[in-house]
């Protein structure tokens, strides 16, 4: 490593240097001079980055979600403690196998959170689509006629996965792929407007969503012909 | 995990928008978008990750034109925050957040999400939606920029070296 090479990597990541930059700052004394003054501007750095923040804000978002809470708990108290335990009974049972409704609300909720991936127009390419949907093992047997229009990393449920948009001749489905999310079979839910499919694919599982139960039907029947999601 | 990621989330929504009130909303929206899935974040690493990540698309999607004007207009009352406070800071302080702000956002904010989250560069660039070397690229030019306006002499010497 030459001293130019370090100091674009200090500069990169100053905390981050690999065993090659340390020895080389260990070996010339211009670096180590570098790397000193460096360490002490990313000191400053930091303590001008970490403006005061409320001690009470953490108490506070968690006030709000108990409030939200306590509302529908004052009504539902006395009939809630005799559903708990049939519900906790049935689903213990249940959840195991099947996605539960937090999820689906969570991705309806995260699709209408985001109007900018229905209205993209990045106009991706199979290879695109095919490495998006390598992490969850699905694969491409035949390429699928329509514009692939929006692909980027989006948190989702179980971590992070891929936000898919691609308008088909019958409508606009959105992918959300899962790769950490398990589930063991397909279930379909309609929330806030939005249709949702969750399906198992060979690493985690995948989140279809079109806008009515109809519309989706049909959509993943023809994503079905072009992509092998459990292979 | 709320304890543990409240403040740097807050610290991260304040270098977005430069304003107290809008930076806990969004704090708070970010919670209330968690919640439904805080089951599935399985590691911390994960769920810090997730964490800022909402926080970024939340911003994007409630307060850019806000930000917009807030860059414009500094508000009276954040005015007189801001003297309140440069009264308990250094000088050289207020000289490196003067220099923060001036940084166009698209370099401050992958650099405050280094220094404040410890994020390494590729998740950086998956949080933001950027390739990796484009982070590596803003951050390192972001340091540069910040040194050679607080340090002219020094950096134009090492330049010289
Ligand atoms: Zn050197
Ligand atoms: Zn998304």
């Amino acid at each position: 490593m030459n001293c130019l090479e370090f100091r674009r990597l200090k500069l990169t990541d100053p905390n981050r240097l690999t065993p090659a930059a340390l020895e080389h700052a260990a070996a010339c004394p211009s670096c180590a001079d570098f790397n000193g003054a460096q360490d002490a501007f990313e000191r400053e750095l930091l303590e001008a980055v970490n403006v005061a923040a409320d001690p009470a804000l953490a108490a506070r978002v968690l006030l709000r979600r108990r409030l939200k809470h306590a509302g529908y708990r004052r009504v539902f108290a006395r009939a809630a403690v005799v559903l708990l335990i049939c519900a906790a009974l049935i689903s213990a049972g249940v959840r195991l196998l099947t996605p539960e409704p937090a999820m689906f609300s969570a991705l309806a909720a995260h699709v209408a959170h985001e109007p900018n991936a229905f209205k993209a127009d990045e106009h991706r390419t199979h290879s695109d689509l095919a490495a998006a949907l390598s992490a969850s093992g699905a694969r491409i047997v035949r390429p699928i006629k329509g514009d692939i229009s929006y692909i980027h990393p989006c948190p989702v449920p179980g971590g992070m996965g891929k936000h898919i948009v691609i308008r088909i001749g019958a409508g606009t489905i959105t992918l959300l792929t899962m790769p950490n999310k398990n589930v063991y079979f397909r279930k379909v839910k309609t929330h806030e407007g939005y249709a949702v499919a969750v399906l198992p694919c060979k690493r985690g599982s995948v989140a279809l969503v079109a806008k009515s139960e109809a519309e989706l039907t049909k959509l993943e029947a023809q994503l079905r012909d072009h992509v092998q999601w459990q292979t | 995990m709320v304890h543990a990621y409240a403040a740097d989330l807050y610290r991260f929504a304040y270098w977005k928008c430069r304003d107290r009130a809008l930076a806990e909303d969004l704090v708070q929206e970010t919670y209330a978008r968690a919640w439904a899935a805080w089951r599935d974040l399985r590691d911390e690493k994960a769920a810090k990750q997730w964490l800022f990540t909402i926080l970024h698309r939340e911003h994007a999607r409630l307060y850019e034109r806000k930000q917009m004007q807030a860059e414009a207009q500094v508000s009276e009352q954040e005015m007189e925050h801001l003297m309140r406070v440069a009264e308990a800071q250094t000088q050289r302080n207020v000289e490196l957040r003067e220099a923060m702000w001036a940084l166009p956002a698209p370099f401050r904010e992958p650099l405050v999400l280094q220094v404040l989250g410890g994020f390494a560069c590729e998740e950086i660039a998956q949080m933001l939606g950027l390739s990796e070397a484009a982070v590596m690229q803003r951050v390192s030019r972001a340091r540069r920029a910040l040194r050679k306006q607080l340090e002219p002499e020094r950096d134009s010497m090492e330049r010289r070296s």
